[in-house]
């Protein structure tokens, strides 16, 4: 996606007069009051409390001391933490060589491959979701196939309704939006680049980490964003596949807040953490030109 | 006047003519979506209109706990009144709570609200006073359901009492084949990993029947006692397989057999036996905890009359046929209690209303929630 952006900013010949605010104005605007104003309602929030069934606008710092002193939070925001750190490595692992097939090695129906990729996101999340429950579940597919093939003797009921279901349904959603982004940057990684390596004596492995990963780092960090974003603010996955004790994640408890014990001024707490942590991500990704600006 | 006259009425007026007479209040809002929709504007203003709760049907939306709105009973009802009615599953009385609340209850008419629930409806001005001379059933309820506290506010109607029933154990004698007596069954490491227990902070109640010495009513507790339901939840905590959100999830974690034992409704239990599932039902010797379910109507509803009109039809003899048929729960009317034979009231736990009735310590209003909401989410998500 990165790539593409660039590739547009080069075509369009720059300085033309106006510019593009007038175009910009509708969707600037749109963000505006339908995003950011309301955003910044919710937040302010986090500064004022609730009394049984009003909001005390008082400013008061209890909820953000709460979201870091308070069983469970602070136990649920690290296990998120690690939760998303852990599926983002996964994705970047199964990902890499798949895009990296598909950019350089594939050679005919390359689209075809391409759009199976991108397939799942056709389907609900939900029904993804639900259809790993069926494979994982105590009589699940899975069970069955490691029991008549005798790797198992009894089926296993730890892989639904525990952290090990929900990284393993988390890695496969979530897998689309690492290797959309790593595909547009390796095809556009020029195969000479790779040549003139081997030709300076690099192995294929010195290659990969002095020239493909450093030139394919705005991919890695635009997938991982998503990937990791997309889990840390994740309760669908949670409630369908987890729900067992120690599973729950920081999107859940905010869910909670807001839909279940009414207290918005804590959910709104509970959901800076988050923001903080994304933007920061976002900026360190900015830094390495994951988000569109081309350095070259 | 059918519904094709009065649309041929409407298009005969001029598009400022029935915004005069909307704001005379001849006409309805009702009116005023049908005049839209005929001079084809529907699909242009859908969603303002949608927005602000009128809707082309006679739409009657509503957030109730999951079954109240089944087929058997909604159908006729649609049939008799050319409405549409729109339901939507809450998985604990909080949910429905917050979706009232959340909308200042312009999306939903009307509320399946259970005992504890109509208090905080009511403080924050949420509710509809209801008159029970237009319910044309009121009469035919036990003395009991016609005015009861927990929908009583200022010695004005808030509710129709239309259900109730315990919330017991539920367990599968394929998997225990001796049957449990006590609530400890569900603390039991005999079931570790075959245990699922409702996600409801309100559930701490049925923990404390288990304490020792027993509160004289569970919705009542000290800090101290609930402390000591704490100790309880997170000494459960590693035998469960699944807190679990809506009563379907319960039905489904049985017939794939994720578990052996449960806490539950009735309503459960025949929907595993609509499945010919293995499930049998348990009403502990500690006691139970249950509900008592009113129809409760928001005060700003879009359809006010056909959310009354719903809820008499729900304490009439079809309504009350079909909650007893399709949700196996206790019913409110009288003198449809009185056509079923002594078998059918033993199993419906109403051989004797009243004494049946108070055996259950039922739901009600917790002033002090904030609290049991924290100790439960501390016990169970940490």
């Amino acid at each position: 996606m990165a790539a593409i952006a660039a590739k547009d900013e080069q075509a369009a010949p720059s300085g033309r007069k106006g510019g593009p605010l007038p175009l910009l104005a509708l969707p600037l605007g749109w963000m505006l009051v339908f995003y950011l104003i309301p955003l910044a309602l919710l937040l302010v929030h986090a500064f004022w409390s609730v009394d049984y069934l009003t909001i005390d606008r008082t400013f008061t710092l209890e909820n953000i001391k709460a979201v870091f002193t308070v069983a469970p939070y602070p136990a649920v925001l690290i296990r998120t933490l690690l939760m998303a750190a852990a599926v983002t490595l996964t994705d970047i692992a199964i990902a890499f060589p798949i895009s990296w097939w598909l950019a350089k090695k594939v050679t005919s129906h390359r689209e075809l491959l391409l759009m199976l990729v991108v397939f799942p996101l056709w389907s609900s999340y939900l029904v993804r979701a639900f259809a790993w429950k069926t494979i994982l579940g105590t009589n699940g597919i899975l069970n069955s196939f490691l029991q008549t093939t005798g790797i198992t003797s009894e089926p296993i009921s730890a892989f639904l309704y525990s952290k090990t279901g929900m990284y393993i349904t988390f890695c496969h959603v979530w897998l689309p939006f690492m290797i959309l982004p790593l595909y547009t940057i390796l095809d556009r990684l020029p195969d000479t680049l790779l040549e003139a390596s081997g030709d300076l004596g690099g192995n294929g492995w010195k290659t990969f980490l002095r020239v493909i990963l450093p030139l394919s780092l705005p991919g890695l960090l635009a997938g991982s964003v998503s990937v990791f974003s997309l889990t840390m603010g994740d309760y669908i996955t949670p409630s369908l596949i987890g729900g067992s004790p120690g599973t729950e994640l920081i999107g859940g408890i905010v869910a909670d807040q807001f839909g279940v014990a009414n207290n918005w001024p804590l959910g709104a707490a509970l959901i800076l953490p988050i923001l903080a942590i994304v933007i920061g991500l976002l900026l360190v990704a900015n830094r390495f030109g994951a988000l569109g600006r081309d350095e070259r | 006047m059918s519904n094709r006259d009065r649309t041929a009425e409407l298009m005969a007026l001029e598009p400022d003519e029935a915004t005069q007479l909307y704001r005379s209040g001849r006409f309805t809002r009702r009116d005023m979506a049908k005049f839209f929709a005929a001079i084809g504007l529907t699909s242009a203003l859908g969603p303002t209109l949608a927005r602000s709760g009128v809707s082309a049907a006679d739409d009657l939306t509503m957030i109730i706990w999951e079954g109240y709105s089944d087929e058997k009973y909604s159908l006729p009802f649609e049939e008799a009144n050319d409405a549409k009615v729109d339901a939507t599953f809450a998985g604990t009385g909080d949910e429905m709570f917050a979706a009232m609340q959340g909308s200042g209850g312009s999306t939903y008419d009307m509320v399946s609200a259970s005992s504890d629930l109509p208090r905080r409806l009511y403080d924050a001005d949420l509710l509809m006073e209801i008159d029970p001379a237009k319910l044309t059933n009121y009469n035919d309820l036990y003395p009991q359901f016609q005015k009861p506290p927990y929908i009583t506010f200022e010695d004005k109607l808030y509710g129709v009492n239309f259900a109730w029933g315990p919330t017991i154990m539920l367990y599968d004698p394929e998997q225990i084949t001796t049957a449990p007596t006590s609530w400890k069954a569900m603390l039991d490491e005999a079931n570790t990993g075959k245990i699922a227990t409702w996600n409801y902070p309100l559930q701490i109640a049925q923990y404390a029947l288990l304490l020792d010495p027993k509160p004289e009513n569970p919705f009542e507790l000290t800090d101290e006692q609930l402390a000591q339901v704490k100790d309880l939840l997170i000494q459960q905590r590693p035998l469960v397989r699944k807190y679990w959100d809506l009563g379907g999830e319960v039905a489904e974690l049985f017939m794939a057999k994720e578990i052996a034992i449960a806490d539950g409704w009735p309503y459960i239990t025949q929907q595993i036996m609509a499945e010919s599932g293995s499930i049998a039902e348990v009403s502990p010797e500690e006691g139970v905890t249950g509900w008592s379910d009113s129809w409760c109507i928001s005060k700003n509803a879009a359809n006010p009359e056909l959310a009354l009109k719903w809820a008499d039809w729900m304490i009439g003899p079809e309504g009350q046929a079909g909650i007893m048929e399709v949700m196996n729960y206790s019913i409110t009317n009288k003198k449809v209690i009185e056509t079923l034979d002594e078998a059918r009231r033993a199993a419906l736990r109403m051989t004797n209303v009243e004494e049946d009735y108070a055996r259950i310590h039922m739901w009600q209003f917790i002033p002090a929630y904030d609290k049991w909401v924290q100790v439960w989410q501390e016990a169970t998500a940490s």
